[in-house]
């Protein structure tokens, strides 16, 4: 990937370009020393005063009211500027003003003493922050009026930024970096960042991550807590500004004739250089595929990200220019070259569609055929995420997403509430062939999951919850969709697995996921079975059955396959898992290609199909006791007997196989369910079983083995039979522990029933004898040969 | 305003390539060190010849806000720096026009430029030799006048010069006498080298001759050594045929265990063969008196092979014999 950059012979402001920022996909405005606005537009490449200023203004920064926002806060907001036609404009004289699309000042406030030197709207565009030379951070209301003084400091601040969900502030002074929450009395993040002065700074809002730059010539990338991921080397002269893409996937970082395109981990894509001075202020277009830039010669200059490579099998597709594509199929080295009306915004490239989409339309090519593409228009026009599944693919637009088929028949557009689908990244949505799952904007702790198929949420429209905060989530690929398993990875880094579909009555939203890794730094789902990739701290992992942890949780540890991650460095990101090979791409940007066993994969492809005699044969061959322990899980999850008991007999453990053997004994088909259940850990699952076929006593029995008398009694009551078995036992339990009786309803049932062992011990047996007749009944009815 | 000015002068100082990077901070105390040294510089550029003394502790500046070396001086070094800044845009302008209009021009010959440029180079290292032996031998011509004059002034007298052309002639007479005296001598010398020659010639002769002689004689152990040779010649020979043979047998050898190695495996083979269909009679459902044929059988063909490969193995030993 490299910036193609355009710029014009004459400058077009006669003094140092201070500040740029965007108007709309193709406008933008630029503000200089020689108090002139000026509008450029890129699509008629005309250049036109937009608004001249008084003489003594000085501009130091500009932002429009981020797009998206608009419309839901100006009529939130009464009385207030309306919409996304206003923009704030710093000066050096200390003023801060707000200035309406024509150009017309609405509102000038004195903010600073000295130079107000940076000012942003926060990211739901309902307050504006201030950093002046004073050292002052002012929070200001959307119509500019004084909301407080945030913090104060000796030493001048020269940029700022608003966290992800306009809850902090991150402000440099001199150098330190200092995360500020907007609620009073609470504690600063504060931490020395660079050697010299921090110039310029910038937070994504997609993926959370900082970058600074400042006069010791280093760009740096932080997290969120303020730890380091990235140092860049030093440069020739100080790097004067930062700015993430919209998508969080790329950065630019300016300095004295210098233009640099970054990678989110901070490893360089291209670097120009411009004759044009120190850049003073890169923003990015709200597509993400070209940049604006203040030059400090009075240019401003436009640069477009071209060579975009994204890879499928044999077929690899670059973007070679604002409107073409080449496409080559590396097996027999063909060559086609694909020309676009508009200007191409994304691509995609998978389960053998490409998918491109242009400012005004879609293209869907299969890899077959490359000359008729299903063309559809979009509704806005402005997609800032694609993400493929097998049948259908999610398009995300800046105020809706849409789910389509590979037909271009619209299938559904999910809503929430308070949804902001332009911050949305691809670890935020993941998408399968049945499942949407969008992780929550506003609450960060939920999840919204809907059904692929018409777009409704699941689980009566409550959202997953989970105990933290969530980083990252991804959806498994293949199976069943009521097996449709989400992998979450929350803000300390630890992993869970949950299920997707909720069935019968669950105790509690924490019953549904559990943890199965910590230090999680990249994961990734098979494309072809539903395996689990990941890093954790320093070891590389291999999931081979993560849906095991609510099977059997002690098998989850041997079902997986651990190595050393040494050879992928610090920080590396699993970016392909598909069949039995892995891509990682290192802190550095290089691509690391290795492989895992392929057994795993051709026995879910087995079991998939029920074919369990194969699978079984497949273990034997290779005589792993990491298979052995995932066909255990499957078979048990499947609840096919004979699988599991050989397969649990090959990893030793010898009391699975006894109880298996007893499960199989049973006479009928209910008790062997519950009974599967049992063994799998879902006591409710198995009581719920046991109830609806009937089998009351059972029911009975289980609470009784489980210590859960209350609810035994109360079943016993409820159903008015062996309420004296329930007592009995419950006696018999208090002997051997050396106890009295608290509960009170024991002691007023205790009263009323007499215990006679003989008597249970018939009634008992008469219940078992029932249980025969039936199951003889059931088998009669179910064979027809004898 | 006092950050505006600061970024411009940053701005400008790094556009002018100042050494140093100036941050925007270096102005919130007092700098002079700074303000002197870019002072300095600044003024550099404008006149490279001029030479600043560097110690700035008796330096006298006159501006009394350079003096303060603070946020104000910066406007003072602005006022210079841009003058130098402004140049340097109009500069950067025309040369992207000049090289607009230069760029289809044909690119110039360099090689004979240079071979000019070393022609020139040359004259002018010549024409300040040239000049310096000139400006040498005329300061010589003081002198030289002199002599010249007094030379030319002086009068000629006819005994001088007779005695003068005697003293060539009687030189002259004896270079004669010399050349004739050798030439008298050449005859002598001739004679002198025939006879050494001769003498040489016999001295040749007689040596060939003796080598002629040493030549015809034969050793006495001549005959010995012919005969010990063909003596050793016809024992070599009858040791390779020995070798041949022993190399041979030892193949013969190996042939046979391996034939015999064959003829146990066709004997255990056989037998087994015999056990089997015993068995096989003996539980089959008839019990005929068909099974001694069999292995009668059986018995006969073992038999046949084992003298077919005792035949087979004699062969090649009678034929190579």
């Amino acid at each position: 990937m490299r910036f193609k950059t355009s710029n014009l012979k004459e400058a077009k402001h006669s003094e140092l370009v201070s500040c740029v920022s965007w108007m709309s996909p193709d406008d933008v405005i630029s503000i200089a020393d020689d108090h002139k606005i000026l509008k450029w537009n890129l699509v008629s490449a005309e250049t036109q005063p937009f608004a001249e200023l008084p003489q003594d203004f000085h501009p130091t920064d500009v932002h429009w009211l981020p797009k998206g926002q608009a419309s839901g806060a100006g009529s939130r907001a009464k009385g207030g500027p309306s919409g996304s036609d206003v923009f704030l404009v710093t000066s050096a004289e200390g003023k801060l003003q707000l200035i309406n699309k024509n150009g017309r000042m609405e509102k000038s406030v004195e903010a600073h003493r000295g130079a107000c030197l940076v000012g942003r709207w926060s990211h739901d565009g309902a307050g504006i922050v201030t950093g002046g030379e004073d050292g002052a951070v002012k929070v200001w209301s959307r119509s500019g009026m004084l909301r407080s003084t945030l913090a104060s400091n000796t030493m001048p601040v020269y940029a700022l930024a608003w966290s992800p969900d306009s809850s902090h502030v991150l402000y440099a002074t001199d150098k330190l970096l200092t995360i500020k929450p907007l609620a009073p009395n609470s504690k600063p993040i504060q931490w020395k960042a660079h050697e010299g002065l921090i110039l310029c700074l910038d937070w994504s809002p997609s993926n959370y991550r900082i970058i600074s730059g400042g006069e010791d010539c280093r760009y740096k990338v932080w997290d969120q807590f303020g730890r380091q991921l990235f140092n860049s080397s030093q440069h020739d002269y100080p790097i004067t500004s930062v700015s993430w893409s919209v998508d969080g996937q790329l950065f630019a970082v300016g300095s004295f004739n210098t233009l640099r395109l970054c990678d989110k981990i901070g490893w360089s894509h291209s670097l120009d250089k411009p004759a044009t001075g120190s850049l003073y202020k890169i923003a990015w277009s709200a597509d993400g595929t070209q940049v604006a830039a203040a030059c400090g010669n009075g240019h401003v200059i436009f640069a477009h990200v071209i060579e975009k490579r994204i890879e499928w099998k044999e077929f690899e597709a670059t973007v070679t220019g604002r409107k073409t594509i080449s496409l080559r199929n590396v097996t027999n080295d063909a060559w086609e070259k694909l020309e676009f009306r508009d200007r191409i915004i994304q691509i995609s490239m998978d389960f053998g569609f490409l998918i491109v989409v242009t400012t005004s339309q879609c293209y869907i090519y299969t890899t077959r055929n490359w000359n008729t593409p299903t063309i559809f228009d979009l509704k806005e026009g402005s997609v800032s995420l694609i993400i493929p599944a097998e049948k259908h693919f999610l398009l995300v637009e800046s105020n809706a997403v849409h789910l389509y088929s590979y037909e271009a028949r619209l299938i559904c557009s999910p809503k929430w509430p308070g949804m902001r689908p332009e911050t949305l990244n691809a670890h935020t949505v993941s998408l399968c062939n049945d499942t949407i799952a969008v992780r929550d904007q506003s609450d960060e702790k939920n999840v919204h999951l809907f059904d692929a198929t018409n777009g409704k949420a699941l689980n009566d429209g409550r959202p997953f919850t989970h105990r933290q905060e969530i980083a990252e989530i991804a959806l498994d690929q293949v199976g069943l969709a009521n097996q449709r398993k989400l992998a979450i990875v929350d803000k300390n880094r630890d992993l869970f697995v949950a299920n997707v579909r909720k069935f019968g009555k669950v105790s509690s939203t924490q019953g549904n996921s559990a943890k199965i890794g910590a230090m999680v730094q990249s994961l990734k789902w098979n494309a072809n079975s539903n395996m689990l990739a990941a890093i954790q701290d320093s070891r590389f992992c291999t999931y081979l059955y993560p849906a095991v942890i609510f099977v059997d949780r002690n098998l989850l540890h041997r079902t997986i396959i651990e190595r050393d991650s040494g050879e992928f460095g610090k920080n590396p990101t699993i970016v392909l898992f598909s069949g039995n090979s892995i891509s990682v791409r290192r802190a550095d940007g290089s691509l690391v290609t290795t492989a895992v066993s392929p057994y795993p994969g051709m026995l879910f492809e087995y079991t998939q199909s029920n074919r369990w005699s194969e699978a079984t044969k497949l273990c034997r061959f290779v005589k792993d006791e990491t298979l052995w322990a995932c066909l255990a899980g499957i078979s048990t999850q499947a609840r096919h007997l004979e699988t599991a008991e050989v397969s649990y007999s090959a990893i030793q453990e010898a009391d699975k196989v006894h109880y298996i053997q007893y499960i199989k004994e049973l006479p009928t088909k209910e008790a062997q369910n519950a009974e599967m259940a049992v063994l799998t850990g879902n006591y409710q699952d198995a009581e719920n079983i046991l109830l609806q076929a009937g089998l009351t006593f059972r029911a009975i029995l289980l609470n009784i083995y489980l210590h859960q008398w209350e609810r035994a009694l109360d079943l016993a009551i409820k159903h008015k039979t062996h309420v004296d078995t329930v007592l009995a036992y419950r006696v018999k339990h208090l002997n051997r522990c050396d106890k009295d009786e608290t509960i009170s309803r024991y002691i007023q049932y205790m009263k009323e029933v007499d215990i006679d062992w003989e008597r249970i011990g018939a009634k008992i047996e008469e219940e078992y004898h029932k249980e025969r007749e039936m199951g003889g009944r059931a088998g009669r009815r179910g064979s027809s040969v004898p | 305003m006092a950050f505006r000015d600061l970024r411009s002068l940053t701005e400008m100082m790094r556009a002018l390539g100042y050494p140093r990077l100036i941050s925007l901070e270096n102005f919130r105390q007092p700098n002079f060190q700074l303000v002197a040294e870019m002072l300095s510089w600044l003024v550099k550029r404008f006149e490279p010849t001029s030479d600043l003394p560097t110690e700035i502790d008796s330096e006298q500046l006159h501006a009394k806000k350079l003096y303060q070396a603070d946020g104000h001086s910066v406007k003072e070094v602005i006022k210079v720096a841009s003058v130098l800044y402004d140049a340097m845009k109009l500069n950067i302008t025309d040369n992207l026009n000049d090289n607009e209009d230069s760029s289809h021009l044909p690119t110039f010959d360099i090689g004979s430029k240079v071979m000019e440029l070393k022609q020139t180079r040359q004259l002018g290292t010549q024409i300040t030799t040239k000049g310096a032996t000139l400006y040498d031998l005329l300061g010589k011509e003081v002198e030289l006048r002199e002599r010249r004059s007094n030379v030319l002034a002086r009068q000629l007298e006819i005994t001088d010069v007779e005695q003068a052309l005697k003293a060539s002639l009687k030189s002259v007479g004896e270079d004669i006498k010399a050349t004739n005296h050798n030439i008298e001598n050449v005859a002598s010398n001739e004679a002198n080298l025939e006879a050494k020659i001769e003498k040489k010639k016999v001295e040749l002769e007689r040596n060939q001759k003796r080598l002629m002689t040493l030549k015809k004689v034969r050793p006495a152990f001549m005959d010995e050594y012919e005969k010990l040779e063909g003596d050793l010649k016809k024992l070599y020979e009858e040791y390779i045929l020995r070798f041949r043979c022993m190399a041979f047998l030892e193949q013969q050898v190996d042939e046979l265990d391996r034939v015999e190695q064959d003829r146990k495996e066709e004997r255990e083979l056989a037998t087994r063969r015999i056990l089997e269909r015993m068995r096989q009679e003996e539980s089959g459902m008839k019990p005929r008196g068909g099974t001694g044929m069999g292995e009668r059988d059986a018995l006969w063909g073992l038999c046949l092979a084992k003298t077919r490969t005792i035949r087979r193995a004699w062969i090649p030993i009678r034929t190579s014999f």
